[in-house]
């Protein structure tokens, strides 16, 4: 597999369950290290590296459960930047910033077990920032959360567009419509790196790679209608209203 | 089968300072051979709801009814036979050298005969499109083919009643078609099943009748044409075209699958 991703660009990683998307990821700060090949994260070799590649890189996993270990969630969001030695009063300010940039003002002393499953993830993603990472891996952070913790994470995520390099590992396609370019893994290989706009419009790569387009979508191509104004339900509905309108006054 | 909660009420950890109410005076039912999805965000009382379908869980107060006969007279084993539990992520629990030998374990427990065992266990397998995975071992799978054989180990108890807690977490979209294809398949074949789900997309395709929950109580249960139009907030996309557009055009109807959806707005547009 041979790609690369410059300073600042968000980046799509798609592809079936087995496909290699998640050790793709795992490579990335040196939890896994590659057979052969070369591979730098901001310069330098995760494998050779892991913990110089860690503080440039911030994973954050399927399960939000997984990466919370702390009391309070200040404490949660502290506790990368313990292990990093930041002096205690620059720790307190980023651990504001942090909780503040995920939109969790308030909660800092809540205890993460009584949290949502989207706020727990919002937490994992403060501590991750607290860090001030250059590259955020992003590994299906939505695939076990409700409709409103998906909307709250993805909120988030989008802020962050253009300030960090993101790398975001997901099954659902409509989280990408405005990335940069996004990666198709299958079998272990990359089978394309492509526009979303172009991924979209190609119904044989994405069957061949077992993904879905988003259902407004869909339905758009489906009846013969723009795909552009189909982002969203809304965006479908008012295209359709548009077309009998003007048939209407065609007549 | 029919199975019914009647008034349940769940406490975890009753009497100390982490007392939590789960579930609040929880009834409804579950049809003989229908598609129940049960929908609402995390930490509504989705799985503390399920858990109690086959009494893991035991209510705090109020009952669980198995064809008009209170499930707590019956025994555990018979009662788990009928209504099968499959967790979310089971696939953490496959634990034989193959796929064969991990689906007959539940039907040999059950003391069947040998030729009984591996009749259901090539029975589920293939409803479950996974006959051709039978002498491999299961931790050489993809997620998708675990999960299968997950299901396929609850499946062959032969239950009458299927509960499905978040099957399609994690999976890629065409394995998850695949698997939706399967419960609407399990129940033409006539077992009722139980799909709990945060994907309302998959519940508003695979579900005759939708119940909503939220902070441990039944907030809405009906057809999801009812439920979903109800709900705009909480609603698939096809119900989101459809609503959006049915406050001009009320010929649209209630669509909800996607194949009614794209037929109903067809038909707006050669109308």
């Amino acid at each position: 597999m041979t790609f690369e991703v410059h300073a600042g660009e968000y980046v799509g990683v798609v592809g079936p369950n087995g496909g290699g998307k998640s050790t793709l990821a795992r490579l990335l700060n040196g939890l896994l290290v590659a057979d052969a090949g070369l591979l730098r994260v901001a310069g330098r070799d995760p494998a050779m590296e892991p913990f110089e590649v860690r503080r440039r890189v911030g994973m954050l996993f399927q399960n939000p459960e997984n990466g919370l270990v702390a009391p309070f969630v200040e404490d949660d969001v502290a506790f990368g930047l313990e292990n990093l030695g930041v002096p205690r009063e620059e720790m307190r300010e980023r651990v504001a910033e942090a909780i503040r940039d995920v939109g969790l003002s308030g909660y800092e002393r809540r205890e993460p077990h009584t949290l949502s499953g989207g706020e727990k993830q919002r937490v994992a993603l403060a501590g991750l920032l607290a860090g001030r990472p250059e590259i955020l891996v992003l590994d299906e952070p939505t695939s076990m959360l409700d409709v409103a913790g998906r909307r709250e994470v993805l909120e988030r995520l989008e802020a962050l567009r253009g300030e960090k390099t993101v790398l975001h590992v997901t099954h659902h396609l409509e989280e990408l419509f405005d990335a940069d370019r996004i990666l198709v893994v299958n079998d272990g290989k990359l089978v394309a790196d492509v526009t979303p706009e172009r991924l979209f419009s190609d119904l044989e790569l994405l069957k061949e790679n077992r993904l879905a387009l988003p259902t407004a979508l869909r339905l758009a191509l489906d009846l013969g209608l723009s795909s552009e104004g189909s982002r969203t339900p809304e965006d479908l509905a008012s295209q359709i209203r548009q077309r009998i309108t003007n048939r209407a006054r065609a007549r | 089968m029919r199975l019914e909660l009647r008034d349940v009420r769940h406490v975890y950890g009753r009497g100390t300072p982490f007392e939590v109410e789960a579930l609040r005076d929880v009834s409804l039912a579950v049809e003989p051979g229908e598609v129940l999805g049960i929908v609402g965000g995390t930490g509504s009382g989705k799985s503390t709801l399920v858990q109690h379908m086959n009494l893991l869980l035991v209510p705090t107060s109020g009952t669980v009814v198995v064809d008009g006969v209170d499930a707590a007279t019956l025994k555990k084993s018979e009662l788990r036979r009928g209504v099968g539990l499959v967790f979310q992520f089971p696939e953490a629990a496959l634990f034989a050298p193959t796929v064969e030998e991990d689906v007959a374990f539940a039907p040999r427990r059950m003391g069947l005969a040998e030729e009984e065992v591996r009749e259901r266990v090539r029975g589920s397998l293939e409803m479950l499109g996974a006959g051709h995975l039978a002498g491999r071992s299961p931790f050489a799978l993809s997620g998708g083919e675990k999960r299968r054989v997950a299901i396929a180990g609850v499946l062959a108890m032969a239950p009458e009643v299927l509960i499905l807690d978040e099957p399609t977490a994690g999976l890629d979209p065409a394995t998850r078609q695949d698997l939706l294809s399967l419960v609407r398949g399990l129940r033409d074949a006539g077992i009722s099943v139980v799909l709990v789900s945060h994907d309302l997309d998959e519940v508003a395709e695979a579900a005759d009748r939708v119940c909503v929950m939220e902070r441990g109580e039944v907030r809405a249960i009906g057809t999801p044409a009812e439920v979903f139009y109800a709900d705009l907030a909480n609603a698939p996309a096809t119900v989101r075209v459809g609503a959006a557009l049915k406050v001009a055009y009320s010929n649209v109807g209630t669509p909800v699958r996607y194949g009614e959806t794209l037929a109903a707005l067809r038909a707006m547009l050669e109308d």
